[in-house]
């Protein structure tokens, strides 16, 4: 029961953003894409999202290729978060976390009171309930995400794909949400693949771990095998060195 | 506590008042206009059969003039207004009209060519269906060019409205030039200026079958155009698919808009303006600012109507009431820092 | 939510079925009415308009309306000003009307050619017959005076022949025959005055004019307006005869190659040739420029509408064109005489109460 990636390559032209990928997202698992900027962890979301089509290869959920699903389908199995988002109308935060029933509802219906709890409590586990009536582009960029977050924990999907979701939250919520993330996945049984600036949060919250360079994938793996110094030095192109304190790893800037 | 009512009471209750305004708006126009109908009279002839309809001028002119121009005016209030909530819905920009297709291009080039081929073959609804005709070519003009164009949909789309509308105008242009000095050109003049004085029954009855349906299903789907306007991608990622959806929104708004000019001329700024009031009102949320432009464009047109049928002697072309109403009304909403529904 | 939504659909339904239900009603009715005719005891006879349309009137037509300004001087020809009801906007206020016929500014407006017409007003005036230009703007119109139970009578006067059709058929309409033929009679002693007296100028010595349109002073016409056929029933040619399409512009440097003898300023043109000359000095090497042949035609009497009146347009003209053919005859003279004699007033009673109200 995966999410799997064949042999992707995607590319911008002459480009090649993500070369002859290959890597399964089983389900009750998270797993962290690592990479620098433009490393093609963004496009490698996208694709498994169906939202641009491999040059090569292809995606498949349980052996199904992704592109054999309806739209309304798609989304009911993988929910995306994602980095960024061009706000133009004043949803509250409600209306805007509700909108991830859609997959669930039927052509001419309405958001139903039952559609409306599910959201409230997605919020409720996001950590956001209290700014339901909160016109969502009154927020900070932080408390935005999590908002899409709610959206994406309301499709109730089988796979979550998020684009570094961390990105503008403070410290405390960075591990929140890793937090609350990983509590979903045990709960659920879905998947998360996480796109993530931070390795630590890496050592703290995720199972598996892909090391995405230059849009290959260099690293693949458990946590424990695959995060050691030289593999992230190599990644990031700097002298790291992992340490071990109290029993957790981290990772250090020399 | 599952839902928190106050925002939908809120909402609610502005429909509800919105509604009442429009049916107000409608009562007061049955006493309007230049044919003087006392208001005893009128009452009475509300109650009175349909065979003795014809037996006074009274009756004649209110059942046959003025009624059916007041609905006529409702209902491309109310559609114009709808199609235009739905454009800067599906586009995502506060300055699209429903014009953006090039739709009423098409429609006043239908139009004119239907007037200058009537004089020759007499045949009395060429110029409608003409226009309304050309008016929905345009847009699938519009909409093929923008499918075979790559780059992102939404601006391509407005690209070639912007190109197909350039092109029809220009079209339009030469056969104003060409056209017969006497009898055709100063029809198509007078065609493209816009009103309601061809309001008769069998046009509301073509308006209302055409036009209610698209306003009911528009209306039904309103949540999924919530989830549209969040970009084709959010869009697609919750579950909608896009291409289908937009197209088949674009086929009922045209469809609607093309209806609405092709029987009463271009009519501007109501499908700009509208929207927006309706933003002011309820906020962004689709389910409720498509009822709500609905209701305020029927209102305002019937009023900005009854202005350019009562005011003075001639008939005031409609556009200019409603830019001359409109923008200022809606220049003073901005200012006041209402405009929070966009950023 | 359940309720609102079901309440908004009730409200959809209700909404539905009253507009059903009115236009239903309606519907019906316009089916079963489509021709309103009148009762048999007014209508007694049928005259054929001049777009061929069979039209029936009562005997006696007492009460007109007139909804083109040329509409109304037509009216106006025939003696028939005082039977008017409704006019076009701009007539209860020209010079020519209202020296004519003061009340005419108590008369109702209705509407006129550009802003359309008002039905409401015209159903308020009860009219006996409406006289409407022709065009697929009027169709409509048409039908609804016929539903009103309102005769339309559409007129066509764009050439010359049609104008004398339409003066006689307003005359007969108006029991004002004896006047119509009079001013028609008139009409042609008149132009054939103008014929008999430039008839032995050979082709290649008439003058050549150029008429500055309503579009400015470098626009003309063709053969498609009246004013081509005043210039030619004056002896004149027009240069601008191959223009097609009512007016249109033309550049300075065609104006000069076709280099007119004569400039004629149609009434509606608004630039003056001094301010055209300024912008274009090339113009100056036009004949015309050059000798001062520039000449602003009349305006009061509306002389360019197809009008039997214009028989004055075209007897000024030509007393411009040729003024040696002229010395015997006192043009002014003449139209006061013809203005005296068929409106009661003077052409120069009019002009001067002309330029009183644009002083005040």
């Amino acid at each position: 029961m995966s999410l799997a990636v064949e042999n992707v390559t995607f590319s911008y032209g002459e480009r090649r953003v993500v070369d002859q990928c290959s890597f399964s997202l089983p389900r009750g698992q998270v797993v962290c894409l690592l990479g620098r900027n433009g490393s093609g962890k963004t496009t490698l979301l996208r694709l498994a999202n169906r939202s641009l089509q491999p040059k090569e290869g292809r995606i498949t959920i349980d052996g199904t290729d992704i592109r054999s699903f309806t739209r309304k389908h798609l989304a009911r199995l993988i929910a995306f978060v994602p980095q960024g988002h061009n706000a133009v109308f004043a949803y509250t935060a409600r209306d805007m976390t509700v909108m991830g029933r859609n997959p669930h509802m039927p052509l001419f219906a309405r958001p139903t009171q039952q559609d409306y709890q599910l959201a409230e409590e997605a919020m409720r586990q996001v950590g956001i309930y209290e700014l339901k009536d909160r016109c969502y582009m009154d927020m900070s960029g932080g408390e935005r995400q999590l908002v899409f977050l709610a959206r994406a924990l309301a499709q109730q999907a089988s796979y979550y794909l998020l684009d570094e979701p961390t990105a503008h939250l403070d410290f405390y919520n960075q591990h929140a949400l890793m937090k609350t993330l990983r509590k979903i996945v045990e709960q659920q049984g879905c998947g998360a693949l996480i796109a993530l600036h931070d390795p630590n949060l890496a050592f703290c919250y995720a199972d598996q771990v892909i090391m995405l360079r230059q849009g290959r994938i260099v690293n693949v793996g458990s946590v424990a095998d695959t995060m050691t110094s030289s593999n992230l030095s190599h990644l990031y192109n700097m002298q790291l060195k992992v340490v071990s304190l109290d029993g957790q790893n981290m990772v250090m800037a020399k | 506590m599952p839902l928190n009512r106050s925002a939908n009471r809120k909402n609610t209750i502005r429909m509800i008042l919105a509604a009442l305004t429009v049916l107000g708006i409608f009562c007061l126009s049955m006493f309007i206009g230049r044919y003087h109908i006392e208001a005893g009279r009128l009452v009475q002839l509300l109650t009175v059969a349909p065979d003795a309809w014809l037996d006074h001028p009274d009756t004649s002119v209110f059942y046959y003039i003025r009624l059916p121009r007041i609905i006529m005016a409702g209902i491309v209030g109310a559609g114009l207004s709808a199609a235009g909530a739905l454009f800067q819905g599906m586009f995502r920009n506060p300055l699209v009209s429903p014009d953006i297709l090039g739709v009423s291009s098409g429609c006043c080039l239908g139009a004119a060519l239907g007037i200058i081929i009537s004089s020759q073959v007499g045949f009395a609804y060429l110029t409608p269906l003409l226009a309304f005709i050309v008016g929905i070519i345009a847009m699938f003009l519009a909409y093929g060019i923008a499918k075979i164009s790559p780059g992102d949909q939404v601006v391509m789309l407005i690209l070639a409205g912007i190109v197909v509308g350039g092109f029809f105008e220009a079209a339009l242009s030469f056969i104003k030039y060409t056209a017969d000095p006497y009898e055709d050109l100063p029809a198509i003049v007078f065609w493209i200026m816009g009103g309601f004085f061809r309001a008769n029954w069998s046009v509301v009855l073509n308006l209302l079958i055409g036009v209610l349906p698209c306003l009911l299903l528009l209306h039904l789907l309103a949540w999924k155009i919530n989830i549209l306007s969040l970009g084709d991608e959010e869009a697609g990622s919750l579950g909608i698919n896009v291409k289908v959806f937009r197209f088949l929104l674009l086929c009922l708004a045209t469809f609607m808009v093309a209806g609405c000019v092709s029987v009463s001329g271009t009519i501007g700024w109501v499908g700009l303006v509208v929207p927006h009031i309706a933003r002011l009102l309820t906020g962004a949320d689709h389910r409720y600012v498509l009822p709500m432009s609905m209701l305020v464009g029927a209102g305002f047109v019937m009023l900005m109507d009854n202005l350019a049928r009562g005011l003075t002697s001639a008939e005031i072309p409609i556009s200019i009431l409603t830019a001359a109403v409109g923008t200022p009304f809606f220049a003073y909403l901005l200012i006041k820092g209402r405009g929070q529904a966009w950023k | 939510m359940r309720k609102i939504i079901e309440r908004k659909y009730i409200s959809y339904v209700v909404l539905i079925a009253l507009l059903g239900s009115l236009v239903l009603m309606g519907g019906c009715q316009q089916t079963a009415v489509e021709t309103g005719t009148p009762d048999d005891a007014v209508q007694a006879r049928t005259i054929v308009d001049q777009a061929g349309r069979e039209v029936a009137l009562p005997l006696e037509v007492n009460r007109v309306i007139s909804t083109w300004r040329p509409c109304t001087f037509l009216v106006y020809a025939v003696g028939g000003q005082d039977k008017l009801v409704g006019v076009d906007i701009g007539s209860t206020k020209a010079p020519f009307t209202t020296a004519v016929y003061p009340q005419i500014a108590d008369i109702a407006q209705v509407g006129d050619k550009k802003s359309g017409i008002n039905i409401e007003e015209v159903v308020a005036a009860n009219p006996d017959v409406v006289f409407v230009w022709s065009g697929t703007d009027t169709e409509n119109l048409i039908k609804q005076l016929e539903q009103q139970q309102i005769p339309a009578v559409v007129l066509i006067p764009e050439s010359a022949e049609q104008m004398r059709e339409a003066t006689l058929l307003i005359g007969e309409i108006m029991d004002c025959s004896q006047q119509a033929e009079k001013i028609l009679k008139y009409y042609d002693d008149t132009l054939a005055l103008v014929a008999e007296r430039f008839k032995d100028i050979p082709e290649s010595e008439r003058k050549k004019v150029f008429l500055a349109g309503a579009d400015g002073f470098l626009s003309s016409c063709g053969t498609d307006f009246y004013q081509h056929y005043l210039i030619e029933q004056a002896g004149g040619i027009n240069v601008a005869a191959e223009l097609t399409g009512g007016w249109q512009e033309v550049s300075a440097e065609q104006v000069v190659s076709w280099n007119p003898d004569v400039i004629i300023l149609d009434p509606y043109c608004k630039d003056k040739p001094e301010d055209a000359v300024k912008m274009n000095p090339g113009l100056k090497a036009i004949t015309a420029v050059q000798a001062g042949f520039v000449y602003n035609f009349p305006s009061v009497g509306q002389w360019t509408f197809p009008i039997p009146q214009s028989a004055m347009g075209v007897l000024w003209l030509s007393e411009k064109l040729y003024p040696d053919l002229y010395e015997d005859l006192d043009v002014a003279a003449e139209a006061d005489k013809y203005y005296k004699e068929f409106f009661g007033v003077t052409y120069s009673d009019i002009v001067n109460s002309a330029s009183d109200n644009a002083a005040k």
